[in-house]
């Protein structure tokens, strides 16, 4: 029985190890490529130049043959796009969530909360059809009717839509920190005859504000390398601008596009792919870290 | 504007002179419905001004949902039902237009266990005074919340850090800054349910001397599970049962010559 129990505990750590050892060798083949790139192209030309341009020599003698790769319209773009979803993704994902945790019977969560987090499971590709079916072409109609060109590639319709898609994340994280604040705290805050809503902001929002934070800050990480939603709404042109109607382009459309096709796995090219996408991994690490400090923070305050 | 003449109106009514008979509250025919169960029958209680009434009973006897009729806190309770009559200086508190707000400026109430809000010390003071608009002005403020925090013996003790936060202070300061918190309002009544059961006896022994020295400004209404604490800081008791009280008067008769069989068992620790 001894043995059985061994074995047992055995395969569990295989498992936990193979894992761990997977993400491990991600992040090491991710950098050493993005080491490779680096070797070729200088860091400063990267992370401060503004023209991007990645295409290849076909031939050796082929004019403007090398590509350029400054990434900031890049970086730009992206930032633009989350942006946008968060600014979509806050008010709706934070006052569904006050709503629910405050307002609501439990007759009426019990039913609206399991439907909201469907829509997290939506496949994102779902959310791009609706972008650009849906949403586009409505954003250029209203724009044209107020006399703005937007384009049909915008990165206004790839915030909202990722923006949409966020929501219910948001939603659901921010409900659960907001439900864990105590119940005593907003009794005492009513038992002062302070109203509903003055117990909210002054009471339950100051106190749950740290996960709060940090849900927002898990919804960005979210939107930062969600990708299918803006290879089919946003644009791939890498315009530096924070014109909101404009297109711009992402981080991750940028790798699908320098990945897509036939290509040697060792030209600029492709491993420019590797460097944005380790610059991605970077920021959306440093974000859930923050997250997860904040959030630890706030646990030692109620325990 | 409006809430200028609010403002203005409140300070008038928080002259808190004992009226006719010497009576605070009172409830007539008080029952109390969760869904289909009754929890209180005919409720019928005189609570005396600026006096200290204990309500005693063993748990479930429903002396808690009694308390939360006194400032309307049930209406947060779902399923609750309220029949019957809640008197405060005459007035009907369960009437339909009501104004709940103000009448927990007049009923404050103090809990269990210490629930100070996440914020600074000064902060909690100052909650109730500036969502009522007590004050005008933060020297107002500042006097307020210093003469408050005097009076629940807890100035001297946090003077030099009033930014620091109330859950930075030990459980029976926390409780002391609670009751600060609700005296601030300047009540005229202040509940307080079990406010000891999570305090050690040291705590315990300020929050008696408190309730006596707030008795002279405050009318009391405490819930305790201690036999020895109702009849040290009582003055009135009443004995609550599976929802009905069984006796109810002087402190001093209850204890030393009660006239229900059951009042004696449960004073003399029979049941509980």
């Amino acid at each position: 029985m001894a043995k059985f129990e061994k074995l047992i505990k055995a395969s569990l750590l295989a498992c936990t190890m193979l894992s761990v050892l997977v993400t491990g060798l991600i992040v090491l083949s991710v950098f050493s490529e993005t080491l490779r790139f680096f070797s070729h192209i200088p860091l400063s030309d990267f992370f401060f130049g503004t023209e991007w341009s990645p295409q290849m020599a076909m031939r050796d003698d082929q004019a403007g043959s090398s590509g350029t790769f400054g990434a900031v319209p890049i970086f730009m773009g992206t930032f633009l796009v989350t942006l946008i979803a968060m600014a979509v993704a806050t008010p709706l994902g934070l006052y569904a969530a006050i709503f629910l945790s405050v307002y609501a019977s439990p007759r009426f969560k019990a039913w609206a909360k399991p439907i909201l987090e469907i829509l997290a499971g939506v496949p994102s590709v779902v959310y791009g059809y609706f972008a650009v079916i849906t949403l586009a072409p409505i954003l250029r109609a209203g724009g044209e009717m107020v006399g703005l060109s937007i384009a049909s590639e915008s990165a206004l319709t790839a915030g909202t839509v990722m923006g949409i898609m966020i929501t219910p994340y948001v939603m659901s994280l921010s409900e659960d920190v907001i439900s864990s604040v105590p119940k005593s705290l907003s009794f005492g805050s009513l038992a002062i005859g302070a109203t509903q809503s003055e117990t909210i902001k002054k009471v339950i929002l100051p106190a749950a504000l740290p996960g709060i934070v940090s849900a927002l800050l898990l919804g960005v990480s979210r939107g930062v390398g969600e990708t299918m939603v803006v290879v089919m709404a946003a644009g791939l042109a890498a315009n530096l601008t924070l014109n909101p109607l404009e297109s711009v382009t992402t981080a991750t459309v940028q790798i699908v596009t320098l990945l897509v096709g036939d290509h040697e796995f060792d030209s600029d090219k492709t491993l420019a792919a590797f460097a944005l996408g380790f610059s991605l991994f970077f920021m959306t690490l440093l974000l859930n870290i923050a997250a997860l400090i904040i959030v630890k923070r706030y646990r030692e305050q109620y325990d | 504007m409006v809430k200028n003449m609010n403002a203005e109106k409140k300070k008038t009514e928080n002259v808190a002179e004992c009226g006719l008979e010497n009576i605070r509250m009172k409830t007539q025919n008080l029952s109390v419905f969760y869904n289909n169960d009754q929890a209180l029958h005919d409720i019928n209680l005189d609570i005396a001004c600026n006096k200290v009434t204990a309500l005693i009973g063993p748990s479930g006897c429903g002396k808690s949902t009694f308390m939360r009729c006194l400032n309307r806190m049930n209406d947060y309770v779902e399923g609750c039902r309220v029949t019957g009559k809640v008197r405060l200086d005459g007035f009907n508190i369960y009437k339909d237009n009501v104004d709940t707000i103000l009448l927990r400026q007049k009923v404050g109430m103090v809990f269990q266990k210490p629930n100070p809000f996440p914020k600074s010390i000064y902060e909690n003071v100052a909650y109730g005074p500036k969502i009522h608009h007590l004050i005008e002005n933060k020297d107002e403020l500042d006097a307020l919340v210093e003469k408050t925090l005097k009076r629940v013996g807890l100035w001297d003790e946090v003077a030099d850090r009033l930014s620091a936060p109330g859950t930075s202070l030990s459980g029976g300061q926390q409780q002391r800054l609670c009751i600060a918190r609700a005296i601030a309002t300047k009540p005229e009544v202040v509940l307080m349910d079990e406010p000891c059961s999570a305090l050690d006896p040291i705590a315990t022994a300020r929050i008696e001397e408190l309730i006596a020295e707030l008795e002279q400004k405050f009318t009391i209404v405490i819930i305790t599970h201690s036999m020895q604490q109702a009849e040290r800081v009582s003055d009135h008791t009443a004995f609550f049962h599976m929802g009905h009280i069984i006796e109810a008067g002087d402190t001093q008769k209850i204890f030393n010559d009660p006239e229900h069989q059951k009042t004696k068992d449960y004073i003399g620790g029979k049941f509980g």
